[in-house]
């Protein structure tokens, strides 16, 4: 080889390849530091997650306690098995007198109404009784589970929401086995509730997450809200979704409540329909601007089943689901496909939310 | 595309030619190849450019290369797909490395110095143009270190047979009378 | 081997070094959690860094959860409750993870810079 012109060597290596190597380790950790707080605490029976942004701005432990306060509130107003407001309502219902709705009661009685009518009854939470049944309406669920005579009796003539008579402020419960259980609504409302609160509070930007549902409040500056949706077969990351402002994400799932009986799961969403848990859809997810809308057709959509839950979104108004069915493939609405990254390789199928392939709802 | 690059040579143009046709006849052959792992090729056209850059210098190389991306997407019929901008984007990152690099061959750099640090610009170039533009993934880091892996072993492999063709007394001719690293 | 010279050896020192960067960065144990928030209803969140091997107990309304921290990573070895939920969290390493003990009213979890989610939904 004969010699070069050659600039100085060593310093000249370093310096071109620095910035590579600089490039690459910013591009292997180039995120920022959390720019978000967090508030974690036990309320609705579950775990409530609040997000705020920014970070270092917001009298955290005030917020924690005005939200615990009013979450616990809404917690002994709603409960479908301890006393309490919605308990005393039941008795008064299942006896048939005329009497004065708790206010904290009545609007729940209001929208459940609209949801049993939207659903055609798919959507049910005058059933308090055959949850119960199931063994549902304990802190511990557990069986053993109604029998088949049980479940036949209770299906002759089920009780609806619409059963209920209003005149203004008064109620008279028209069915004797009438017995309310908000489980697929009062979370919706609660999330709800909490983000007025917070408003009022003078946060503009958070996530209220109560025990994985979840509602989004304003967003950070530059950024959506980034959100992990946990796989419900396995422990990691199924998808990720990005959140705007007032989007709420909530799921049904036959994972959350249930027990073992005979070796078989005994999960706590009951189809109406047949008086036993539902079959075919493992969990349904609705991303939905309003969050009781979206807790309710979460589970109508669980119960309508693999087959008809198109139909049912449709009628709900639902652009946006993502059902994990029972063989654990994926079938998700075209605009829900649009918004989720999934983190997965698994067989997924689009489907318009629509008539779907099996009858009409009736 | 600029062919003409060594202006007053068209002898020049002729090597260019043939060493881009050669390179794109590699390319395709490799892309014939399934890989075991997607995304991972050794990238043998990758010698070609280095015995452009030795032999002819490195506007050469640049045409060289460029003629090999656009002419064997051409072939496989991925012209301005994502693949042949991520092909771009590497070549070009790599080229960008090489231009300082080459004065330091052969000196203070063989082929395998130059090969490997182009494998890694080529990788990171790649990288960065999936990461900002075509699919922004936040876990998309996690790919890289496996990648820059491939791309250094490609790297060392592309660079012994680039050795081993530059030490041909033929090429060796090339090398030595081409007045290429000190003329820029 | 013919025709190499010192700045290839250079030149392929810092690839592999680079190369071993960008695995060290991406796989890290803990993939960048470097902080343990101890949350109790009632009290203020107390915050752990995540540097060095060492067990503690935090006294709950229902016993003593004892919690284990090593570099990058935190769990609960021990807690009051039947179900061992607290426990069967397993090591909390990525920046959001939680280990949540009912009985304690207590929640774990691990913070850091590569946090990918602000909120997760199940």
């Amino acid at each position: 080889m004969n010699p070069r012109p050659l600039s100085p060597d060593l310093p000249a290596i370093l310096r071109l390849l620095l910035p590579v190597f600089l490039s690459l380790l910013l591009s292997a950790c180039g995120r920022d530091g959390p720019d978000t707080d967090r508030l974690t605490f036990q309320a609705l029976g579950t775990l409530v997650d609040v997000t705020l942004y920014p970070a270092d701005t917001h009298d955290l432990t005030g917020i924690e306690s005005a939200l615990r306060d009013e979450l616990d509130a809404m917690h002994a107003a709603w409960h479908a098995w301890e006393p309490g407001p919605l308990g005393r309502t039941n008795r008064l219902l299942e006896q048939g007198v005329e009497f004065d709705a708790p206010a904290s009661v009545l609007p729940l009685i209001e929208r459940a109404r609209e949801l049993e009518r939207l659903t055609d009854g798919l959507f049910n939470p005058a059933l308090g009784r055959l949850v119960s049944a199931w063994g549902f309406h304990q802190d511990e669920p557990s069986g053993p589970p109604p029998s088949e005579e049980t479940l036949a009796t209770m299906l002759a003539d089920p009780p609806r929401v619409a059963d209920i008579e209003r005149d203004g402020m008064r109620l008279r419960g028209g069915h004797p086995e009438l017995q309310l259980d908000f489980g697929g609504l009062a979370k919706g409302l609660a999330v709800a509730r909490s983000l007025e609160l917070l408003t009022e509070l003078g946060v503009e930007h958070a996530i209220v997450n109560a025990g994985g549902d979840l509602m989004t409040l304003g967003e950070p500056a530059g950024r959506p809200w980034r959100i992990g949706l946990r796989d419900p077969r396995g422990t990691g990351v199924l998808a990720a979704i990005s959140l705007g402002p007032g989007e709420a994400l909530f799921s049904s799932g036959d994972y959350e409540r249930g027990y073992e009986w005979e070796s078989r799961r005994i999960h706590h969403v009951i189809d109406p329909r047949t008086g036993r848990p539902s079959q075919g859809i493992a969990s349904a997810t609705v991303l939905h601007g309003d969050p009781a809308l979206a807790d309710a057709a979460a589970t109508t959509l669980m119960i309508a089943g693999p087959q008809q839950w198109p139909a049912y979104a449709r009628r709900l108004g639902v652009d946006h689901a993502l059902l994990v069915l029972a063989d654990g493939s994926v079938e998700l609405t075209p605009a829900m496909a649009g918004r989720v990254d999934f983190r997965q390789d698994l067989d997924y199928r689009l489907r318009e939310s629509g008539p779907g392939t099996g009858p009409e709802p009736r | 595309m600029a062919i003409r690059v060594a202006t007053d040579s068209t002898a020049s143009d002729h090597r260019i030619a043939a060493l881009a046709a050669l390179a794109i006849g590699l390319q395709v052959i490799e892309a014939a190849i399934p890989s075991p792992v997607p995304g991972i090729k050794p990238g043998l056209a990758n010698v070609i450019t280095l015995v452009a850059l030795v032999t002819l210098g490195w506007r050469a190389a640049v045409a060289v290369t460029l003629l090999r991306v656009v002419g064997s997407s051409l072939l496989l019929g991925t012209l301005l797909s994502p693949g042949f901008w991520l092909s771009l984007a590497g070549a070009l990152a790599a080229l960008l490395l090489l231009a300082p690099l080459c004065r330091l061959y052969p000196g203070h750099l063989s082929a395998v110095g130059l090969a490997v640090a182009a494998a890694l610009a080529h990788t990171g170039g790649q990288f960065l143009l999936a990461w900002t533009l075509i699919i922004p993934h936040p876990q998309l880091p996690v790919l890289l270190p496996p990648l820059l892996l491939a791309a250094l072993i490609a790297g060392v492999v592309t660079g012994i047979l680039s050795n081993s063709v530059l030490s041909d007394p033929r090429m060796q001719r090339h090398v030595r009378n081409t007045p290429t690293t000190g003329t820029r | 081997m013919h025709g190499l010279r010192w700045g290839d050896a250079l030149v392929v020192t810092l690839a592999v070094a680079l190369v071993g960067t960008a695995f060290g960065l991406a796989y890290a144990p803990g993939g960048g959690a470097t902080e343990l928030v101890v949350t109790q209803a009632g009290a203020a969140p107390r915050h752990y860094p995540l540097d060095a091997v060492r067990t503690f107990g935090v006294q709950g309304v229902a016993g003593v959860t004892t919690i284990r921290i090593e570099p990058g990573r935190a769990r609960c070895v021990d807690s009051p409750g039947t179900r061992d939920i607290c426990e069967r969290a397993g090591w909390l390493a990525r920046p959001g993870d939680m280990a949540v003990s009912l009985p304690n009213r207590l929640v774990l979890r691990v913070q850091g810079p590569g946090a990918e989610f602000d909120s997760m939904h199940f």
